[in-house]
Parts: C-alpha cells; structure tokens; sequence
C-alpha cells in the first residue's frame, strides 16, 4: 500500500483547516459547517483549490461533522452532503495529481460503556457515510480527531467492509499521549495496524511542538506510513484563536524532517498559507527509512502490554470444573464474571483469558455480553477462548483493542477457519502443537506442527510477534515421561522460530496430591526453557510468589523492585485478627473478615438457613433501622452489606460441599430505564436485596422497555424494580410499565430514583415507591416474603 | 488550588454525616483512600466561551435563567469534566464493593464541583481586570432552566474536541462527572439570581428541604 498511496521518497503534503477557512469566509458560529456544501459549493470548492494551488495532494472533503445524527431535521442526508462536498473537492483537484479523502469526524457522543451509543449503531453511522463517499468518488477514507478507540474500530470496520478505498486512521492526543478517553498510541498502532489501515496519523488538539515527541513514537513503533495534521499551535484560553503564523509553524514542523513521517498537513488554524509554506519547505525531503522495532504487543484501548518479560494470563474465567461460573454463565449473572476479572487484575494478572463455553447457553451472545462487560470494568487486554470460529468472531468484533484468540492448532481445517479471522480483526493467536493425530508424545513432532502453524499464519499475513506456540502441558500422573518433552518443545519453538510461547500449567498435577508444589516447579521449569506466557490463577498466591522469584533469579526484575514491593514490610490491614466476635456484632460493625470467621463457627451448631433467618438477616434489619432513623448512613449499611456477603459465602461453600443448593427468596429483576445512565442507586438497590436473599437479575442501565418484559417473562419474576434519575427519562420509566402491563405479565412494579415522587410512581401505574434501598427491601419482602 | 482535606470534608456532608457528626474510623480511612486515588486519576479540564445575549437567546428559556442574566449584554458559557478513567473507577468499584463506588460517586461529585468553582473564581478574576462583572454559574437543569439545552452548549462550546465533553440524547453529560453552566457578563457588578427551592423539580421530595436545608449556592 505504501506505493500506491504514500511514497518513500518524499513526504506528501496534506492540507490545513476546513472550518477555520469557512468561518473566514462567513460561516456563522454554532452554525454547521457541512452544509456549506450544498448552500455555497462555490466557496467550499474554492477553499479546496486554495488548498491544491498551495501543494496539498491529500485534501479533506468539507464532511468533518457529517452523519446521521448531526444531520437529523436538516432536511439533508448523509448521502446528500457527501456527494455535494465531495463534488467540490475533485472540482478543486481537476487536472491535478491531488486526490480526495472522505473526511470523517467522532460522532458526537460517547459509546458504550462511557454513553448510550452501541458500537454496532456506530458503525450504521459510519458506513452510511464511507458508501456515500465511494459512490460520490473518494479516493480514500480519513477517519480523524477520534479520541476514542472504540469508535475508530467502528468506523475502520465500516469502511473495510463496505467499500474498496484505502483508510486512513488519526487520533488526536494530549501532551501526556493520551487521548481524553486514555486511549495512548501504543494501542492505537496495534490496534490500528491489526484491522489493516493504510495509513496512521496524529491530528489536532496539539501545535507541532508538542506532537513532535508523540509523532517520533509513532513513527518508532509503527510499520505503517505515519502522517501529522498539528494546529496551529495551543488555542488562546480566552480568545480560542490559535497562536502561531504559518513561518513559525513551518520552522517548527522543521523537525519532521528527520522523523520519518510519511505526510504531513494541518489542522485548527492552519490556512493555504501554512500549506504553502510546508511544500516549499518539504519539497525533496526524503524521509529516512528506519528499522522498525517489532514487538509482540496486545491491548485494550487504555493499556498496551508488551510481551517481553514474564505476561500473567489469568484463566479464571473458563467453566471447566467451575460450579459457580457454570450457574453465573447459565443466569446469565454478569456480575460474577466480572468479579472474577476485577480480582484476576487485583492479584496481577496481565491479560485475560475468556472462556464461556458451556453447550446450553448461547455462545455466541455470550462472549458478546462477557467482552463487552469485561471491558467494561477492567482495562487488561484478553484471550478470547473458544474452539468455534462465530464465537470467536462476535468476540473479536466487539473487542476494544488488539485482543489474543485462543486457539488454533495444527489441523489444516482449523488453521484455514480461524486464521483469516484473526488477520481480518488483527488478533494475535495461540497456536496449540496437536493435529488430526492428536498431541504428538515427541518434543520434536510438536515442534514440526509449531512450524506448520507459523507457516500457516504468515501465509495468511499474520506477523510472526503475533503467534504464541502452546506446546501443551500433560499429566505427570499418567505421562510422566512425556513432561520433558513439553519442556524441550518449548525451548526449540522458541529458539529457532523466534515466536512467544504460552503455556497452561496447572494440568500438570492433576491427580496428584498438594497440586501446588509440583505446579509451581512445573512453572518454573517452563519459565526457565522461555515461556513468555503462563497461563495460570493469579489469585493462587504459591504462583505469583514462583513468578516474582524467577524475574529476580533471572534478572528481568531489576534490584528485586517489584518483589520487595509486593513482600516487603507491608504488613496485610488490620481488620480486628485476635479475639472472635458474634456474627451479628460483625455485620453491625460491617467487618468482613470476622463475619466469615463468624459464620464458620455458627455453622458447627446451626443449618445455614437458621444461620441466614436467625443471625444475618436480624443484624441486616438493626442496620437497615438505623439508617432510616438517621443513626447510621449509607457507607455504614453498605460496608454491613460487605460483612454480611463475606458470610453468606461461607455458607454458599459449605452448602456446595455437601452438594446443596442454597435457598433464594424469589427473583427480582433490577434495571435502568432506556435512555438513563444513572446506575449507583439501582446498584446500591441490588446489593441490599441480594443480601436479603434475593436472587436479583441486574439488566443494567439504559434498558428499553421490551428487554425489561422479555426478562421478566423469561425468569417468571414477580417484581421489578426500575430506576430513573431524570425528568427526562421518566418517560421510559412509565412507558417501561405501560409495556408490562399491557404483555399482562404478572409482576409489580417498584420505582425509585432521586426525581420520583410516591405520587408520580401512582401516576405511572407503578405498584410501589421505594424512597431508598432499605424500602426496597421491605416492598420485596411484601411481594415475595 | 483544590483542598483534599476541603473535598472528603464535603464528601462527608454529601454521603450523609451531618456537620458535627465525623464518620465512623474505617469509613474515614476508606474514604482517605477513595479521595487519594481520585485524585490520581482525575484529569480535570475546563473550558470557556463568549456569546452575545442575543445569539444565545434560543437556548436560554425559562424565567430563572432571565432573571439570573439581568443587566448583563453578553454571556459565558463554561463546561468542566473529570474524564472518563473516573467513570470506569467507580463502574469497576461497582462490581467488587458498592461501599466503595458510593464514595467515590460522592468524592467525585464534590471534586467535580470544586473544580467548577475553581474555575469559575479564575474566569471571573480574568473579566474583574477587563472591568467586567460576570455572575455566578447557573446550570441546565437547575430551576426551570431544561436540561434539554445541554447538547446545545457542548455543541457551541465545542466541548467534544476541546474537552472529549459529550451528552446522551437524553441529555446526561459523559463523562459523568461533568458541569456546563452559563455566567452572565456585565460591566455593572452582578451576582445574578440563582433558582431556589420553590422553583427546583425535586421541591416534594427533597430530603434537604424537609430539614429545612437548601442546596442553592450562596451568592457572592
């Protein structure tokens, strides 16, 4: 692509500002810009060829705010506004070399989970535009000034899957490299570089000074063309005019010289005579072709991870032999997956794997759902786990960054479905040495697969950093033998096919006695013939600690830093260690640890349900009384709340030990209503039901009303609770009931939420208005006792 | 310069501990750890612009605001945000301990507030040497002012691209913890007319009320 669009020996010139030359000539402020288009294409086509005549040969079309959206009772389309600014930039480019890109701007509101915006609704947005832009006769896509990954991957994804133009990628950046969504380059460029861009840039926000060393990373990382749009310098805070001239900005893009950047251009406050100046300037240039560091590198949009020391995969998150995330993933009880995740990140885990295979759910929806919420909540890249290709694409496709597919093997069937995927969503992937024939004994076999996946890969144009070799662990108790050779493959993958291994250990002690002595050994074996990436439970601590002394032992852990952050002097928090209390007295003072201690203690003279009736739920309600009085507030109730979870877990564990179900009140669904983003109090809601022994199904927030009824039929509940914080969201709280009523679904409704009244919730047909949480406990225990 | 100490002071208030009531040991402790790490992860970012009354006038409906603007011939529109690392903090907080996302909602609120006002204080000391008087911040929402009007001024502000500020259509800012608010400019010395009690949505049911509180800022 670097000939077609952008050349090695030169830098190409791209123009400057679109609205700050209409504004010049005329446009009113607040009044929206792309419509110039069709109302004055004179003055548009004339900005464009001012542009040109200036050297420009990649000029922007006037449709930076163009969509959908923006465009709603304009009384124009999409289609209408493109075609007439497109219209106007080849006019200007008529018998020139200069070409035409489809200029495309962030939406104008935040996606999901920062707004209401989906991802798959930003795509419509963008794909509406780039099919009008090919139809009108583009000759490329820009998509820029995104801050937000998410929404870049949608408009990529649009533009990939929906015409034949080449696609350009800029992000704008503050100083600290960052965009506002925390979004840094590192990710940008993996993810970028992954889903196929032709070309990657930084634009806007900063003047050249400040892009400079932003810029240089780019270019140092990248094995894209890189190409800068700066402003014209940093805006005045009062004036919000931009400060430099066309020489000053031109004597300090000076420095791009050196850089090897590709194109360079302008942004806010840049006029033709910037350009004029950059095409003097820039003309015979040849910009230096430097060796580009490739690395293995995975991420989110806010964190990028490097695999080039020791990289933690957490594998909590897979239902093998897992009874509690089996019954989440069939409840479709999110909260537990993301529990998992959230304590995987807490114990060090650096990326995670995601496995929600089970065969009565569906799978799909289901890594949909569980990315999208992981995302959600935890910034660690994942491993997306599954053995069937659409699982794996409905993950891939809604991932947030550059994410790992776990697995491909050496089976030709396998290698020819999954490979072009993990290339078309730019994946990195584990590939496991086993074929038709099984897991080969010999160290050697595997290695012969290993090489066939690499080869596999590259032919499908993965890059060799992006394969990670599993040369799979096997059982010491029934392949004893066998052990070594996992080890010896793994040495000769990684040295003479130069890829990252990978690696689950914990299969290694199956059926053996204190699994955790040989699975530390094992690890550290595995580490010291190169893994890169166990794949292990990061809350098992004998693991970590084996991990933290190999980087010390084999000097990645310089000064021992980081293991004596984690085991020097700190001395765990002090949450009364010595003399046991009762367990009620721990739920009033909401101290978690004692209310475990507690609650195992309870549990040698008592069932768990006289535990729950007798002992937990008194305590709750003293709290609870003493936050309606006033005695006591809400970090109190809720730190009770805590206390009082710690201790159903003992029973929860000592009921499934004797292979028991735990006893559930009956089910109430929880939910925000469509169009509200407000979710504490609806949260705080569920926490205290679920203490009472509710089973409560959180929908979550900005739910329509239809999904509300569907679940409430689906679970046969019988009590809702909705949540609305807005005068204007009310609406969907009352059309939310209208909709329950009039399926005749036999539930009562319970409103809450700060602009409520126990009149209005009348009004709207709700049955209940619980003013707080404690209220909601006491309407649930009249509805479902 | 913000306070810390100001900050888990008012998250006290807003969390429900009256005046003279401390919160328990823990809960001060957590709410100490809660304020450090917001305060790392805050990356607060203002922003500012100047209209005519005139070319405003279709956004600022309602009596309250018009009481609020007297004597002033030009307005301010300013819109602050905490960013939205702070939204996925307490998302995060959420799941693994409520006790904790219901103290950083308040922190968060209060520090939101801060620097709002903090703001606001500089804007008005940069007129105050021009010789002009700006009012104090009055907001969308607030009154009978409709919140409706908020996607406007972030369109005029330009808030997105200068701030990464957005709203819902149902007209919720995100990030979160986010303000607009418009200042009236005059060059007479104005406080302006803040909304009080009798005109506030929640004028039924507001728990400040009933204790004979209000939660109207004082005028300076």
């Amino acid at each position: 692509m670097q000939e077609r669009l952008f050349e090695t020996n030169r830098i190409l010139i791209m123009d400057g500002a679109m609205g700050t030359m209409l504004q010049s000539k005329g446009l009113p402020p607040g009044e929206q810009p792309d419509l110039y288009s069709v109302t004055h294409p004179d003055i548009v086509t004339e900005i464009n060829r001012a542009y040109v005549e200036a050297g420009a040969e990649l000029i922007c079309t006037n449709t930076f705010v163009t969509n959908a959206k923006k465009l709603e009772g304009s009384g124009y389309t999409v289609r209408d506004i493109v075609s007439a600014a497109t219209t106007c930039a080849k006019q200007a480019c008529k018998g020139t070399h200069a070409r035409v890109m489809l200029d495309i701007g962030p939406i104008g509101e935040m996606l999901v989970p920062g707004g209401t915006l989906g991802f798959e609704e930003a795509y419509e947005i963008f794909r509406e535009i780039v099919v009008a832009g090919e139809e009108a006769g583009a000759d490329l896509i820009l998509l820029e000034t995104m801050t937000d990954l998410y929404e870049l991957k949608a408009g990529v994804l649009a533009a990939k899957e929906n015409t034949n133009l080449p696609v350009l990628a800029s992000m704008t950046f503050e100083e600290n490299g960052r965009t506002f969504t925390g979004c840094c380059i590192e990710s940008m460029v993996a993810t970028m570089e992954g889903l196929g861009v032709d070309g990657l840039g930084i634009n806007c926000s900063l003047g050249p000074v400040e892009v400079l060393p932003l810029a240089r990373r780019m270019c140092e990382i990248a094995s894209l063309p890189v190409f800068v749009k700066a402003n014209a310098g940093l805006p005045d805070p009062g004036s919000g005019a931009y400060t430099i001239s066309a020489r000053q900005f031109c004597e300090e893009m000076q420095a791009y010289k050196s850089l090897g950047v590709a194109a360079i251009g302008g942004c806010c406050g840049t006029t033709p005579d910037y350009v004029r100046l950059l095409t003097a300037s820039f003309r015979g240039v040849v910009p230096p072709q430097e060796e580009k560091m490739r690395k293995s590198v995975v991420c989110s949009a806010i964190k990028a991870v490097t695999v080039d020391r020791v990289t933690v995969i957490g594998e909590n998150i897979n239902p093998t032999g897992k009874k509690r995330l089996k019954e989440a993933l069939r409840n479709g009880d999110m909260d537990y997956l993301l529990e998992q995740a959230i304590a995987q990140e807490k114990a060090g885990a650096m990326v995670l794997d995601v496995n929600v295979g089970l065969p009565e759910i569906d799978e799909v929806s289901m890594m949909v759902s569980a990315v999208k919420a992981i995302q959600s909540v935890s910034n660690l890249p994942l491993q997306l786990d599954s053995t069937r290709a659409d699982v794996l694409e409905a993950g891939l496709r809604v991932y947030n960054g550059k994410p790992i597919v776990n697995s491909v093997n050496g089976e030709q069937a396998v290698l020819d479905q999954l490979l072009p995927i993990c290339k078309k969503y730019g994946a990195a992937v584990v590939g496991l040495t086993l074929d038709e024939k099984g897991i080969p004994t010999g160290a050697e076999k595997r290695f012969i697969i290993a090489e066939k996946i690499v080869r596999e890969a590259e032919k499908h144009g993965l890059a060799r950093e992006d394969l990670y070799i599993d040369c799979l662990t096997l059982t010491a108790s029934a392949q004893q033998e066998d052990v070594k050779e996992t080890l010896e493959a793994l040495k000769m993958v990684k040295e003479k096919l130069g890829v990252k291994t990978v690696l689950g250990v914990s299969n290694i002690s199956f059926g053996l006695p204190n699994r955790e002595q040989i699975n530390t050994s094992f690890l550290t074996l595995a580490l010291a013939h190169g893994l890169d990436m166990p794949i292990v439970n990061p809350l098992s601590e004998p693991m970590m600690a084996a991990i933290a002394s190999f980087n010390v032992l084999y000097n990645h852990d310089r000064q021992a830093t980081k293991y004596l952050q984690r085991y020097a002097g700190t001395s765990p928090p002090v949450e009364n260690q010595g003399n046991e209390m009762s367990l009620q007295e721990a739920v009033i003072q909401g101290l978690k640890t004692p209310a475990a201690i507690a609650a195992k203690t309870a549990l040698k003279t008592m069932q768990p349900e006289e535990i729950v009736n007798s002992l937990l739920i008194p305590a709750l309600d003293m709290v609870g009384d003493r936050f309606e009085k006033g005695t006591c507030y809400l970090p109190q109730l809720l730190q009770s709340a805590n206390a009082a979870v710690a201790a159903f877990e003992v029973l929860k564990t000592h009921l499934e030990a004797l292979g028991q179900e735990e006893v559930k009140k009956g089910k109430i669904i929880v939910a925000t209503v469509k169009g509200d983003i407000h979710d504490i109090g609806k949260n705080i809601v569920k926490t205290i039901l679920a203490n009472y022994g509710y089973q409560v199904i959180d929908l979550g927030r900005d739910i329509p009303p239809e999904q509300i009824a569907q679940a409430a039929v689906e679970h046969q509940v019988r009590l809702v609770g909705l949540s609305a914080l807005m005068t204007t969201t009310l609406g969907a709280m009352k059309e939310t009931i209208k909709v329950l009523r009039e399926a005749e679904i036999s539930c009562e409704v319970m409103v809450g939420g700060a602009v409520l009244t126990s009149e209005y919730a009348a009004l709207i047909g709700a049955d209940y208005y619980a003013k707080d949480a404690k209220a909601s406990v006491d309407i649930a225990k009249k509805v479902l006792g | 310069m913000i306070q810390p100490e100001m900050i888990i002071q008012d998250a006290y208030r807003r969390l429900g501990y009256p005046a003279e009531n401390q919160p328990d040991v823990y809960t001060c402790q957590k709410i100490n750890e809660v304020a450090d790490q917001i305060m790392t992860t805050a990356a607060p970012r203002t922003t500012q612009k100047e209209f005519t009354l005139t070319s405003l006038e279709p956004y600022l409906t309602g009596r309250d605001i018009e009481k609020h603007l007297v004597h002033c011939h030009r307005c301010l529109l300013l819109a602050a945000t905490l960013g939205s690392q702070i939204d996925t903090l307490i998302r995060k907080a959420s799941v693994s301990d409520m006790n904790e996302a219901v103290i950083m909602d308040a922190v968060t609120s209060v520090l939101i507030e801060a620097v709002m006002e903090e703001f606001e204080a500089e804007v008005r000391e940069e007129y105050r040497h021009q010789g002009h008087f700006i009012t104090s911040r009055y907001s969308p929402g607030y009154g009978d002012f409709p919140i409706t009007v908020q996607n406007d001024f972030l369109h005029l502000l330009d808030a997105g691209r200068k701030i990464g500020l957005y709203a819902t259509p149902t007209h919720i800012l995100t990030p979160r913890k986010s303000i607009t608010a418009v200042c009236g400019i005059s060059t007479q010395p104005v406080t302006g007319h803040l909304a009080g009690c009798d005109t506030c949505t929640l004028e039924s049911v507001c728990q400040s009320k009933k204790e004979g509180k209000t939660c109207a800022r004082t005028l300076i």
